[in-house]
């Protein structure tokens, strides 16, 4: 069974801003802002260069005194201090805003390390914080992975919902021959999963959701959910989208659906959506999980979807509550692993900051470092 | 005359050589020992101990094969910290008939000499330009003139005095006796250039692994000199952060292929690194490691341009700039630095020394040969008088 619920808000739209951070996330909220464009998206990263290269409208560096600009080096510690420092300037991206999504691939330096801050930092300025957070994929090893586990854990002490998606899965819904085709991919189904959100979100909605389903949603499990999504354009679309969802691996073949005790379902489209089409989707969705969930719906209108249905789903998993993930009390044990796994990005990063002349007195000429490369400071176009 | 030992120890190799004065007045190497240093960043010292065993090694090879035991030796120093200024002198003529004599000399000189530097600073060299007899200027030999008040321009070469020494300590641990140090910017333009440039006014460019030495000559005196601590280094940091790549290939890409200057045509465009242990092999697109090398290089020649254009020099260098150091053998530099200074430019060798040829030979070993030349102008000068050099005139200061 499910219920219908009327937004009380839709006159005045939530301010939504959609934060991009590390290298991950810059990569898929580039796709945000081609999807669907608008402002309130912005990129955060400790790398110069991946930011320079970001669509985002607007771009904050963190961290230019730990890192040089040439990011954190796979250093969550080095993210965290990143982000630390640069406070300030993270905190008047919320100053505007009513939520923030905070999206993110974990297993990295800036990613992992800076995200929580950012969702603190967005907490205390009085946001509703959604993180969406990317596991690293298993081949990715246990480094990566013990990293991206030891920053969720922080990531759902500051968030107020964090929704998880891993790797594994994304890939297997895209597929892809290549490599750079299957990143492609899924950075655009990433980008259209978060479009969803935001705008349903953000957009005056035609059946809307609100934030207290979502933090209801969110308190039942912990904080953390599984976000999914499925969507297709052309005939019986509304079907092919739930279909997406109900079979693709985001959910876990809907494995996650089937068995959840609630969950929040947002159906997007264009003007041409029907209700016929809304109401199949509900209809398939409400058939597919347990007669004892609580499942909210929602559906939202714009045109930028043209001629596609989109359905996102936020699944409160009993099996996959927060308790089942590995707890802090494991952390201690790591520590002393991780510092010498530090020790091995830092001599990374050594290569890659100004090198060999990081650890000397800085030649400094007319205010300028001669030590940072002159084609960096001079701005000009390389090819990798 | 008793061989001369100098020591070089450079940001990317130590040299150590030893040469005897032959009758014929030029000088023989008969010892060379060269080491990739280690403990040396942009000319400074930072590892005393991995300096001094670096520096060892290089001297017991230059014992070694020019059969000489060694107990002192001349240093080269260099640094981004090294500056030159210029200060003037002046003083009454003592003398009844208005006629300059030597100890008038001797006095100008001093108090030209008595540079106030700030406390942690200590003099190099302090090079004699030219004399000035009341309103005559450019004088050369002032002794015998007559005129009321003698003045003299002098070059002050001067350094931080901690990093100075720490060049000097590591000699010391080896153990070795300092004669006395020398601005290796200096030892390069005794060694490649002629008294015909000197006239004529030249720059020589020292385009080391850490610095970049300088030394311009005008009108047959020196005019200005110093250091910049940016080097060779730079340009293969540059490269391996351009590209994500190891120093080591960076390196040897800089000295295989790399050019200063932007081909319009480049075949092949692209070059592929084999993979190897711990590196993937990648391709490298040639121009923009050529972009990459060209905008480091032409920052190096323009601050130094920057630098002469202070002093007024390029106006008066009509035998162009002449370039040497490992960083003269790389394509395209001498064209780089025609395009930025605009004026001649050639890249220089060691000259006047004979011997063994690997040493005489490579622009890199300019400043040791030179070293070697200004220690035989030492020994030659009494320690307290001024030794003729060139035209100019130059005090060392012993025992510093």
């Amino acid at each position: 069974m499910f219920r219908l619920t009327r937004s009380t808000d839709s006159a005045a739209a939530r301010r939504v801003c959609v934060l991009g951070v590390g290298g991950g996330g810059g990569r898929a909220i580039d796709g945000v802002v081609c999807g669907a464009g608008g402002p309130g998206i912005a990129a955060v990263n400790t790398d110069s260069r991946a930011l320079s290269e970001s669509k985002a409208v607007t771009k904050i560096q963190i961290g230019v005194d730990d890192s040089d600009g040439f990011g954190a080096g796979g250093d969550p510690d080095l993210g965290k201090l990143a982000a630390q420092h640069d406070v300030e300037m993270l905190r008047g991206l919320f100053t505007d805003a009513d939520v923030a999504i905070v999206v993110s691939s974990f297993g990295g330096g800036t990613g992992t390390g800076a995200t929580p801050v950012i969702l603190e930092t967005a907490h205390s300025a009085g946001v509703f914080t959604i993180a969406l957070v990317t596991l690293p994929f298993e081949f990715e090893g246990e480094k990566r992975k013990a990293l991206a586990e030891a920053g969720l854990h922080a990531a759902v002490a500051a968030a107020d919902m964090v929704c998880v998606i891993r790797n594994d899965d994304l890939f297997e819904t895209v597929g892809g021959e290549n490599v750079k085709a299957a990143f492609a991919a899924a950075d655009e189904a990433l980008a259209a999963g978060i479009c969803g959100l935001w705008q349903v979100l953000a957009q005056p909605t035609l059946i809307g959701i609100d934030l207290e389903d979502l933090s209801a949603l969110a308190s039942r499990t912990g904080g953390v959910c599984q976000f999914g999504f499925g969507y297709a354009s052309g005939v019986g679309r509304a079907q092919a989208a739930v279909d997406g969802l109900l079979n693709g691996p985001v959910l876990e073949k809907g494995r996650a659906l089937r068995t959840s005790s609630s969950a929040v379902i947002c159906v997007a489209g264009a003007h041409d959506l029907t209700l016929a089409e809304v109401g199949d989707v509900m209809a398939a969705i409400s058939k597919a999980v347990p007669d004892d969930c609580n499942l909210t719906m929602g559906a939202v209108v714009d045109d930028k979807w043209k001629d596609r249905v989109l359905v996102s789903a936020f699944v409160a998993d009993r099996k996959r509550s927060v308790s089942s993930m590995p707890l802090p009390a494991a952390a201690p044990k790591k520590r002393t692993r991780k510092r010498k796994l530090d020790l091995q990005g830092k001599l990374k990063l050594d290569v890659a900051g100004k090198g060999r002349f990081k650890n000397v007195e800085a030649t400094i000429m007319d205010g300028e470092d001669l030590d940072i490369p002159t084609f960096v400071r001079r701005g000009l176009e390389i090819e990798k | 005359m008793d061989p001369v030992a100098a020591l070089e120890i450079g940001t990317s190799k130590t040299v150590a050589m030893v040469g005897e004065m032959r009758e014929d007045g030029t000088v023989m190497i008969t010892g060379v020992g060269e080491q990739p240093s280690s403990g040396v960043r942009k000319g400074e010292i930072i590892d005393l101990e991995n300096a001094s065993v670096c520096a060892k090694s290089a001297l017991e090879e230059a014992e070694e094969t020019s059969n000489v035991s060694l107990g002192q030796v001349f240093v080269a120093v260099s640094g981004g910290h090294i500056r030159g200024l210029v200060n003037r002198g002046a003083v009454p003529v003592r003398d009844t008939d208005a006629q300059v004599s030597e100890e008038d000399v001797d006095e100008v000189m001093e108090v030209a000499r008595a540079v106030s530097l700030a406390a942690d600073r200590e003099i190099i060299h302090t090079i004699c330009r030219h004399f000035c007899i009341d309103d005559q200027e450019r004088v050369i030999k002032p002794e015998g003139m007559v005129g009321a008040r003698l003045s003299v321009d002098m070059l002050v070469l001067h350094g931080v005095r901690g990093l100075l020494r720490n060049t000097v300590r590591v000699v010391e641990q080896i153990p070795m006796e300092v004669q006395d140090v020398a601005f290796s910017g200096l030892c390069s333009a005794l060694s490649v250039l002629t008294a015909e440039q000197k006239t004529s006014g030249v720059v020589v460019i020292d385009l080391g692994g850490g610095t970049t030495d300088y030394m311009a000559y005008a009108g047959g005196v020196v005019a200005c000199g110093g250091a910049l601590g940016v080097g060779g280094d730079h340009v293969t940091n540059d490269i391996a952060i351009a590209f994500s790549i190891p120093m080591t290939r960076a390196e040897k890409l800089k000295k295989d292929i790399g050019s200063a200057t932007i081909p319009a045509v480049i075949d092949p465009p692209r070059i592929s690194l084999p993979a190897e242990v711990g590196f993937p092999g990648r391709t490298i697109n040639l121009r923009s490691m050529h972009t990459v090398i060209n905008a480091r290089m032409e920052e190096i020649f323009s601050t130094i341009k920057k630098r002469l254009d202070d002093d007024n020099v390029l106006p008066l260098v009509g035998a162009g700039i002449v370039l040497t150091g490992g960083g003269a053998h790389m394509i395209g530099a001498t064209d780089l630095a025609e395009t930025v200074f605009g004026v001649p430019c050639f890249v220089g060798a060691p000259r006047g020394v004979t011997g063994i040829a690997v040493a005489t030979d490579g622009p890199q070993y300019a400043a040791c040969c030179g070293l070697v030349h200004y220690g035989f102008r030492v020994q030659d000068s009494p320690s307290s008088g001024r030794g003729s050099l060139l035209g100019a005139f130059m005090k060392t200061l012993l025992g510093r």
